[in-house]
């Protein structure tokens, strides 16, 4: 008697525990979500990022290049650039003659706003109006960057967090309800799950270990060495996107394609990569 | 066998015909053929020799090729070599007939170009040209006397009082200026075996050498006595102003000599030679660098001395709008030619200009350091009309007249004619849904769209919103409630292990305390708290127990065959006084005592 009544109270503890503990869970997930939420709409908005980035666009309509550019670089500077920061930066210095640093941030602004088709247009633009020819990469590697380059980081890990969340909500349920449906839901979203989480850390390495570079001088010469008594190689114009790979002192090496590397001054080229 | 061996026939005939055809097929299919001619040096003295090479590749039979200008110089020896190489399918048949000729006077001559005739068509070659100066005078510097075959003392040449071995070095020109090669040359004048030659050059600060082509080998007269000679050149560049004292330079090798020890085996007949260390050394040189001149100097002059020209080609002279041209500059010439500049071509309106990369090729023009860049780009004009092509162009010194002098290419003009997909223009379509007539939208100008100014233009990215640790929590927190549950699974699951064991921990004390309740000779409470007690202690489900039973559930739990075999005994001796009708005796006070011995014993002897 004792004994299968244990037994009856064993069975029922664990499972109405582990909902309550989910519930709990749940909760204060959703109640720290809201209080983020919370906080982010009754934060007393700071104005002058935004004054200063209505007076920019106000200046480049006046065509004060000038001025645009230092009102923008200042919110480059702030920490408050955007997508669209980056991009009306760039139309400002495309627009003071500066086409290296143009595509530059144009290429900074794709990170954040990668399918805006306004940003998309200009940087075609843009970049046939570089005077070198840009040389063709292939291959698988560089197919998955141009793919995952579709995505923002923030696209990519709202979508990675999502699935995340769905992945684990369908093993906890399959966990306690032990259903055929439950099964099948979790294993359909392991399948979305392990080549989602794989592809977050491929687009957390492609933009951690985003190597490109621009010429951002008018004229660069790419030498043997990193010495300027070392031959000229080749010379490469301002707009052309080159691979970084290493420094030493103030010259970087960098390579144009498979044929074309050498040194280059480092105050020539310019990263794209906006993480340190 | 006979079937073997006429199979084997066979292969062998398809095998050679094969080949054969293979072989043939660049003369049977007309194949590319080209003839060339070259010679191992430009200048020679009379007396001296120097080699010319045909090459003819493409073509493996025939008459031999015609090279006119042959007659003015007496072929002293003549030797041919025939290669064939099979590269990705393609068979390449290069034959080079190589003469050694001797000037019959002085003067500048010109070898070919020659010709041959492949297909019915005349291909002709390039032209070599030969500077023949009067004969080479005595050296100047101090030869070395040759060892003798005892290895110190000097030898005699067999030139009698002529030395057999000496070495010469000239310069192209006692003055140059700074970055302007000159040719140094060191020849190597010799009468006897030599070998394992190891050249030494004078070391001197603010010069520079350069090994200019391979060492030319060849036969000459000096003082009426024959040698034969090696002659090595330099590319000499100072680069700084000033005078400089070149000291001799050196060249060490081996002699053969006859054997020591005399009789028969001194004749070179039987091979009794060995080689002896040899070294012999040129005359000094003087060269002065005198400073360019201030007077006159360009802007864009960069240090480039020499004889250069230039010119440009555009082909073709007419595009169609979109399509491309190549504009081709060339530089070319004798002097310091690492520093032709990579021109730059201006802007032009209108046009697309991709730039090649620049191609150069180095070597001796007309007996002295030079070479060739070229420079490619192609234009692509956008709008139909007439696109001038910017001159561009070079300076460089000249020091043969000692003035700057500038290049210029000369003008050139590209017409474009409209194109395929006229720009700016608008052209006829059809709809195709429709089938009517409809004017293509044209492109008339070109510019960036402008500055964004949305709402949420400052709204920061999602991961700077978050920051790293609220990541971090949405990222793991989803995971959390499965491992709860997990953890409490785990958790429960132990209790209840430990429940069970605490149960049959307690079994004993429950069934001593049951056992002093009990009446005395209370048979049936007795069997009913034992069999509790058994149930608890081996983790059984609670109910009757019989003997057998008891027994084996004993022996699998661990207790030994005694214990076992008692309590199987008790149950019975129990069951008998329960159930077989034998209460009438009841329970002694033996057996309850016994009992509960043997519940200890079982305690005891149960594991866990």
């Amino acid at each position: 008697m004792t004994m299968a009544g244990e037994q009856r109270v064993g069975k029922r503890t664990p499972r109405a525990a582990g909902f309550a503990f989910l519930a709990a869970l749940a909760l204060a997930w959703a109640a720290a979500a809201l209080a983020a939420q919370e906080t982010e709409q009754t934060a007393p908005p700071d104005e002058s990022p935004h004054a200063r980035f209505f007076e920019a666009g106000k200046a480049y309509r006046a065509q004060d290049f000038e001025k645009a550019r230092e009102l923008y670089g200042f919110l480059v500077q702030e920490g408050a650039a955007t997508g669209a920061v980056w991009y009306n930066l760039g139309n400002t210095l495309y627009r003071a003659g500066d086409l290296g640093r143009a595509v530059l941030c144009y290429e900074r602004a794709r990170l954040f706003i990668p399918r805006d088709p306004d940003l998309d247009f200009n940087l075609r633009y843009v970049k046939d109006q570089r005077a070198d020819a840009e040389p063709k990469e292939t291959g698988a590697a560089q197919w998955l960057t141009d793919w995952l380059a579709c995505a923002s980081g923030s696209e990519v890990l709202a979508a990675v967090l999502v699935v995340n969340a769905l992945f684990f909500a369908a093993l906890a349920v399959q966990f306690w309800a032990r259903k055929e449906w439950t099964y099948t839901l979790a294993l359909a979203l392991a399948i979305v799950w392990a080549p989602g989480l794989a592809l977050g850390g491929v687009k957390w390495r492609i933009l951690a270990d985003d190597n490109r570079g621009v010429v951002v001088a008018r004229e660069l010469e790419v030498r043997a060495g990193p010495d300027p008594q070392d031959k000229v190689l080749f010379t490469l114009h301002a707009g052309s996107m080159v691979t970084w790979e290493r420094n030493e002192g103030d010259w970087r090496l960098i390579r144009f394609s498979e044929e074309r590397r050498g040194w280059a001054p480092a105050a020539g080229v310019e990263l794209v990569r906006l993480l340190r | 066998m006979k079937r073997r061996a006429f199979r084997r026939g066979w292969i062998a005939v398809a095998v050679w015909a094969f080949l054969m055809a293979g072989a043939s097929a660049p003369c049977a299919l007309g194949a590319d053929v080209s003839i060339g001619l070259s010679v191992d040096r430009s200048q020679v003295a009379m007396g001296e020799t120097f080699t010319l090479t045909v090459s003819v590749t493409g073509q493996m039979r025939g008459g031999r090729p015609d090279v006119p200008g042959l007659e003015e110089f007496q072929i002293l020896g003549q030797s041919s070599s025939n290669r064939v190489q099979l590269i990705n399918g393609q068979m390449s048949v290069q034959t080079a007939t190589s003469y050694t000729l001797a000037p019959r006077r002085e003067g500048t001559f010109t070898l070919g170009p020659a010709a041959l005739t492949s297909g019915g068509a005349a291909v002709p070659s390039n032209a070599v040209t030969i500077t023949v100066e009067p004969m080479a005078v005595p050296p100047q510097g101090q030869p070395a006397p040759v060892p003798a075959p005892g290895g110190q003392s000097p030898a005699p040449s067999p030139q009698g009082n002529k030395e057999a071995i000496f070495l010469e070095s000239s310069l192209s020109s006692p003055e140059a200026y700074p970055g302007q090669e000159i040719l140094y040359k060191l020849t190597l004048y010799f009468s006897r075996n030599i070998g394992d030659l190891d050249p030494e050059l004078p070391q001197v600060s603010g010069l520079a050498f350069r090994q200019i082509g391979k060492p030319a080998q060849f036969s000459t007269t000096v003082n009426g006595a024959g040698y034969n000679a090696v002659e090595l050149s330099f590319g000499l560049t100072a680069q700084a102003p000033g005078d400089y004292a070149l000291p001799a330079a050196r060249m060490r090798m081996n002699v053969v000599v006859a054997g020591r020890g005399g009789g028969i085996f001194d004749d070179p007949f039987f091979g009794m030679t060995r080689a002896v260390p040899h070294e012999v050394e040129s005359q000094p040189l003087q060269l002065t660098v005198k400073p360019f001149p201030e007077q006159g100097r360009p802007a864009d002059f960069g240090g480039l001395v020499g004889d250069f020209a230039i010119s440009a080609a555009l082909r073709p002279g007419a595009v169609k709008a979109g399509e491309s041209a190549t504009l081709a500059v060339t530089l070319s010439g004798k002097g310091n030619a690492r520093l032709l500049p990579d021109l730059k071509l201006p802007d032009i309106p209108g046009v697309k200009v991709y730039g090649d990369q620049p191609v150069f090729e180095e070597g001796l023009v007309s007996g002295a350091p030079g070479g060739k860049k070229t420079l490619r780009w192609a234009l692509v004009p956008q709008n139909p009309g007439t696109v001038e092509i910017p001159v561009v162009g070079v300076s460089f010194f000249d020091p043969a007249g000692g003035v700057y002098k500038t290049l210029r290419t000369d003008p050139l003009a590209l017409t474009v004619e409209p194109g395929t997909a006229p720009q700016g223009a608008a052209a006829a379509v059809e709809d195709p849904g429709t089938g009517r007539k409809k004017t293509e939208v044209a492109v008339t100008g070109q510019d960036i769209l402008p500055v964004k100014e949305p709402p949420d233009a400052l709204r920061p990215p999602l991961a700077a919103r978050l920051g790293l640790s609220a990541i971090l929590v949405l990222f793991g927190a989803p995971a959390l409630p499965l491992l709860a549950g997990l953890g409490a699974r785990a958790v429960m699951r132990r209790r209840g292990r430990d429940n069970g064991a605490s149960l049959r921990k307690k079994a004993l004390a429950m069934f001593n305390k049951t056992r002093r309740a009990l009446r005395s000779g209370d048979a049936e409470g007795l069997h009913k708290a034992f069999c509790a007690f058994l149930n608890q202690r081996l983790g059984r489900p609670g109910g009757g127990l019989g003997p057998a039973e008891a027994r084996d559930a004993l022996l699998a739990a661990g207790a030994d065959a005694e214990t076992a075999k008692e309590t199987e005994a008790l149950l019975a001796r129990l069951d008998a006084l329960v159930f077989a009708g034998a209460a009438a005796g009841g329970v002694s006070g033996d057996m309850a005592e016994e009992a509960e011995r043997l519940a200890r014993r079982v305690d005891k002897a149960v594991k866990g």
